[in-house]
């Protein structure tokens, strides 16, 4: 029995294990606040818009400078005016009932002497996605694929199926590149 | 920040590790060598407990509903560890609302590294399973920003009403806790947790955002605390230690 007694208090283990375990539980709770309370930054790669570059068909490589009278943005009264670009950035519309939005593009040439009307309609997944509780929620447009288009299939190539761009940059380098089409 | 605490927590494991370590170190040279009674792995009684946390935080917030029940059965210093519980929470976010409910249970196995204390005392580490069945539903109000190349916005701004029917999901955790013997058969002590590897799957119209039993699914690991109170059921008394001399 008085062995017994002997080791049920070992006194300098008792310490040793009371002290560990204080020091283990203290650790925690900061540990585990610190984390409660770190929401993080409010960066937010959630975007509508498109990324399409002008690209010469006889080398991918070679930005080439594209005419446009107007573009006309399907599920929307507007449209963009005489813009020249080697590459665009073309909202998506947002409007929850729609899965797909559609382009019209008046292409023309330098003297406006020679006029085209190409289309693309696009079709997507929309999905919810809370950042955090103070940033909110954001759609995030995924599964991107071509519907309709009158350019041909050799004309255009596909890059991301995600409308995504860098929250940390700035300008339509940091939007995530969709599609090259070759003039 | 988690890097940080990472390398602590790793420390803090090594010292805990090392400490029990130089524990069996210092005494067995006080010890004979005497052949020692093989472990008598046949389960002692069990333990059935609350987490005190979630039903405060039920009865003072206004976000957070929900309730965990824990059990435990003892194989000698292993315990098999079943927790079961539900949550549903009411988030106001910047631009809408979030909530969701849901029932999850964990399953795993605790050590106790205290396994010659008399009581039973723990002080233990363990691992855990763990599987989510919830809903969850969203609403918030879109913008499309300004197109960058005129001054005006082309799509008016849009309100989202999303859900989620029925979402499953797993994820593991390791822990690390304290049970003491308070009175008679009531028992306390807390669960720390650290969880990691989140999965789910049939979240369509929502990323799955919160799930009940893990936490914030995007983030990796998660820590997890649970004060808990126990009554332990014993159907045989336990054998005391002894030693020869």
């Amino acid at each position: 029995m008085q062995n017994y007694e002997k080791l049920k208090r070992p006194r300098v283990n008792r310490y040793i294990c009371k002290l560990t375990m204080r020091i283990t539980l203290l650790i925690f709770i900061c540990a585990l606040f610190s984390a409660c309370f770190s929401e993080g930054d409010c960066l937010v790669s959630a975007t509508n818009y498109m990324h399409i570059q002008f690209k010469k068909r006889s080398n991918h490589k070679l930005d080439t400078s594209v005419i446009f009278n107007y573009i006309y943005f399907g599920g929307s009264d507007s449209a963009l005016g005489k813009t020249q670009a080697t590459e665009l950035l073309l909202p998506v519309d947002i409007n929850n009932a729609r899965t797909n939005t559609e382009f019209i593009f008046q292409i023309a040439n330098s003297d406006n002497s020679k006029q085209q009307t190409d289309t693309l309609q696009v079709g997507y997944t929309r999905q919810g996605e809370v950042i955090t509780k103070d940033c909110g929620a954001y759609s995030f447009y995924i599964d991107l694929k071509i519907l309709k288009t009158s350019f041909d299939s050799a004309q255009v190539k596909v890059f991301s199926t995600s409308l995504l761009k860098d929250p940390t940059g700035s300008g339509i380098a940091s939007y995530a590149i969709n599609y090259q089409i070759y003039f | 920040m988690p890097s940080i605490i990472k390398y602590i927590f790793s420390n803090l494991l090594l010292l805990v590790v090392v400490a029990s370590l130089a524990q069996d170190a210092e005494q067995k040279p006080d010890e004979k060598k005497e052949k020692l009674p093989p472990k008598d792995f046949s389960p002692t009684g069990f333990r059935l407990g609350t987490d005190l946390i979630d039903l405060i935080k039920t009865e003072t917030g206004s976000t957070f509903k929900g309730w965990e029940v824990n059990g435990d059965v003892d194989f000698a210093n292993y315990y098999l560890a079943v927790d079961v519980g539900s949550w549903a929470k009411d988030l106001q976010l910047g631009n809408g609302n979030y909530s969701n409910s849901g029932n999850y249970f964990r399953m795993g196995v605790d050590i106790n590294l205290l396994g010659k204390d008399p009581d039973k005392n723990m002080f233990f580490f363990g691992f855990r399973v763990g599987h989510s069945n919830f809903s969850e539903s969203l609403n918030y109000t879109a913008t499309s920003s300004a197109y960058p190349t005129v001054p005006y916005t082309v799509y008016p701004s849009a309100n989202y009403v999303l859900s989620n029917g029925n979402v499953k999901g797993g994820w593991a955790e390791v822990t690390t806790g304290l049970r003491v013997k308070v009175w008679k058969g009531l028992w306390m002590g807390y669960t720390a947790r650290l969880k990691f590897a989140p999965s789910t799957k049939g979240g369509v119209a929502i990323s799955p955002y919160d799930m009940p039993g893990y936490g914030i699914v995007s983030r990796a690991p998660w820590w997890g605390f649970n004060y808990q109170m126990f009554w332990r059921f014993a159907w045989k008394k336990d054998k005391p230690v002894v030693i020869n001399k």
